[in-house]
């Protein structure tokens, strides 16, 4: 028998086995969760006219097909980009190019709609028992929710809140000694938490949100289970990296200025590895409340309501192609952009847009460098005089150009707020100190303006620029501390509920206590992006499972909505792994 | 790392919730071995905002 056979034969084994894992898995988890074992699913799912096109893709398949276009640009770039390859030439086709049901076709190979019902049913039975965590107060709140007046949700909502920070106040929320979160399953568990008590068992953000989920059950609401794939803060650290990146662009244009490229570049990098570093998953909870809008419910995060008409349109849209496909696909998960614009993101558009639209002119300079170079006393005076002479009128001027004339709310909380004002004169205090004058001391800078030519005209380099490095600053300082509102969640990956949650538990006991189930059992099965991480190191014994598996991957990589520390650990994966594609050996 | 539960404790809530003793086995070994840092599954709690200074 050749290495090949001996290897399929191996799949065959898995695949016959599933069931067995699948059971094995299930019981654990149960055993975890519940508090009574479930009832076996009595009758066979019923066929939809999607049913087989379902099991041939996957439910994977299913997304890739609908978000293929409302996804991101990129891709529709690379699509644009690719001559479609000859149906010859079968795998040496590029991936993604062409139609939605070719990409579905490439990495999965099934979907077990009777499996999928029990982690259904699983799921919806730990969101059921995890009321009882909500107390004797709970039905009286979930009366007044369902009265659907605003006052009485938002009366509701507010109970909620108080009564989930009560049962996580002594929760590992801040990060442990070692800078990481700490884990343990029975952190999920109604049962085990009720018999040992917060204080022992808090419940962790997917414990979290399947308590919030049994109030939004009860009460009979619209609500979804949802991934966050990228938080406001992680989106605002990206945009700040992509500022520095454009200040970078300005710089280069300047050979004077490569160590100051090398610095920004340092940070850039250091802001980039925090925002993607694996922190992982989070959870949360979306409701549909007064007025028909979809509302963010996250307690950990602070993220309660307050959604914008775009956003909830945007989950909206989300819910009923879920909705349709309860049926036959109910484990489909879809993303959605909930982002809103940042003052980073402005700041990347004004850097963008060049010196002439936010740049100092000749006179300007010079007019800058005498302030500069003549004053005596407080750094804090100087930077205030630079700020309301100079770059206060340029950020006015910048509110009547057209190309900014729509961030004229979120500018103006800058200029005529004490908080915003507060910001902007720190930004140009750093912007003078730190790249400007480099720290240098009053008299030290008098000396060597008076004695050292060279050093004189590296600062009028450094003064010609200081609104690029005052626009970075400002990027740098509101993330650090926010001047405009909190940031709710950027990108989020919705599933209905009970499917969601029971994957979601099944896969937290899965990679914690172990499993015998292959990676090809998730990602057929699972819609959403978590497992094609969670598996990776997961041996796979076919050719046909690694092709698919590295598709997977790629397709991963090509899409904007994703989970933003994926990236990093696929990119890692594959380089330690040096995996390619059988059809790239 | 120490184990975040009492391991008699927990025993003892196992043995009373009738959990079949492979899972019992798995839950007890696990507990024992402490938590480990949240790199797989959920657990981001919360985000704490870092000053990143300037450059």
């Amino acid at each position: 028998m050749e290495l090949r056979e001996i290897k399929e034969a191996i799949e065959k084994i898995d695949r016959a086995s599933y069931p067995v894992y699948f059971d094995e898995l299930l019981d654990l988890a149960q055993d975890i969760m519940l508090k009574e074992p479930l009832p076996p699913v009595a009758e066979e799912a019923p066929a939809t006219p999607n049913t087989q096109i379902i099991e041939k893709f996957g439910v994977l398949g299913l997304r890739s097909a609908y978000e293929l276009y409302t996804d991101n640009e990129f891709l529709l770039d690379i699509a644009a980009s690719y001559p479609t390859a000859p149906e010859e030439q079968g795998g040496n086709r590029p991936i993604l190019v062409d139609s939605p049901m070719r990409i579905a076709d490439k990495f999965s190979d099934g979907y077990d709609l009777n499996t999928v019902r029990r982690v259904e049913q699983f799921g919806k039975r730990i969101i059921e028992e995890s009321y009882s965590l909500l107390g004797d107060e709970a039905d009286k709140n979930v009366e007044l929710f369902k009265t659907g007046t605003e006052e009485n949700e938002r009366a509701a909502i507010s109970w909620l809140t108080d009564k989930i920070k009560s049962l996580t106040e002594t929760s590992s929320g801040e990060p442990a000694e070692n800078g990481e979160y700490d884990y343990n399953p029975l952190r999920l568990s109604p049962k085990y938490i009720e018999a040992l008590g917060v204080e022992k068992l808090p419940p962790t953000c997917l414990g979290v949100s399947i308590i919030a989920s049994s109030f939004f059950e009860k009460a009979g609401a619209d609500y979804l289970h949802a991934g966050v794939m990228k938080s406001g803060y992680e989106s605002q650290k990206i945009a700040t990296t992509h500022a520095l990146l454009g200040l970078v662009e300005r710089l280069e244009a300047d050979p004077a200025m490569s160590d100051m490229v090398d610095r920004v570049l340092d940070k850039a990098r250091e802001i980039y590895r925090d925002a993607v570093k694996n922190r992982g998953y989070h959870a949360a909870v979306y409701y549909k409340g007064h007025g028909d809008m979809w509302n963010i419910y996250d307690v950990n995060y602070d993220s309660i309501g307050g959604n914008s008409q775009t956003v909830s349109d945007a989950v909206e849209d989300v819910y009923k192609i879920l909705d349709f496909h309860k049926h036959d696909a109910p484990s489909l998960e879809m993303s959605a952009h909930t982002d809103y614009v940042t003052i980073q993101s402005i700041v990347l558009r004004v850097l963008d847009a060049g010196p002439d639209t936010f740049g100092f002119t000749p006179g300007q300079i010079a007019s800058v460098a005498k302030d500069i170079y003549n004053h005596v006393g407080p750094r804090e005076e100087l930077a205030k005089k630079v700020l309301d002479d100079y770059l206060v009128p340029m950020i006015k001027k910048l509110m009547k150009d057209d190309n900014f004339s729509r961030f004229k709310p979120i500018i103006k909380h800058f200029i005529y707020t004490d908080y915003g004002l507060e910001l902007l004169l720190n930004a140009t205090k750093l912007t003078i100190d730190r790249q400007v004058l480099h720290g240098e001391k009053d008299d030290e800078l008098h000396e060597r303006l008076a004695s050292d030519r060279e050093y004189s005209a590296r600062r009028l380099e450094d003064i010609r620029h200081i609104p690029a490095y005052f626009a970075a600053n400002v990027a740098m300082c509101e993330l650090s501390e926010p001047v405009l509102w909190s940031a709710h969640h950027a990108a989020v990956e919705f599933g209905r509920p009970h499917s969601r949650v029971g994957f979601a538990v099944l896969n937290d006991v899965a990679v914690n206590y172990g499993s015998e189930l292959t990676p090809s059992f998730w990602l057929n099965n699972w819609g959403s992006l978590v497992p094609t991480t969670e598996h990776l190191g997961r041996e796979v014994h076919t050719d046909e499972e690694r092709d698919r598996r590295h598709k997977m991957l790629m397709w991963h990589f090509s899409r904007s909505l994703n989970y933003i520390k994926n990236d990093a650990i696929i990119e890692k994966y594959l380089i330690d792994t040096k995996e390619k594609s059988p059809e790239e050996d | 790392m120490a184990p975040r539960v009492d391991p008699v404790e927990l025993a003892k809530i196992l043995d009373d919730a009738g959990t079949s003793s492979r899972s019992r086995k798995k839950i007890l070994k696990h507990n024992e071995a402490g938590d480990p840092p949240a790199t797989r599954g959920h657990g981001a709690a919360s985000e704490v905002r870092t000053d990143f200074g300037s450059f």
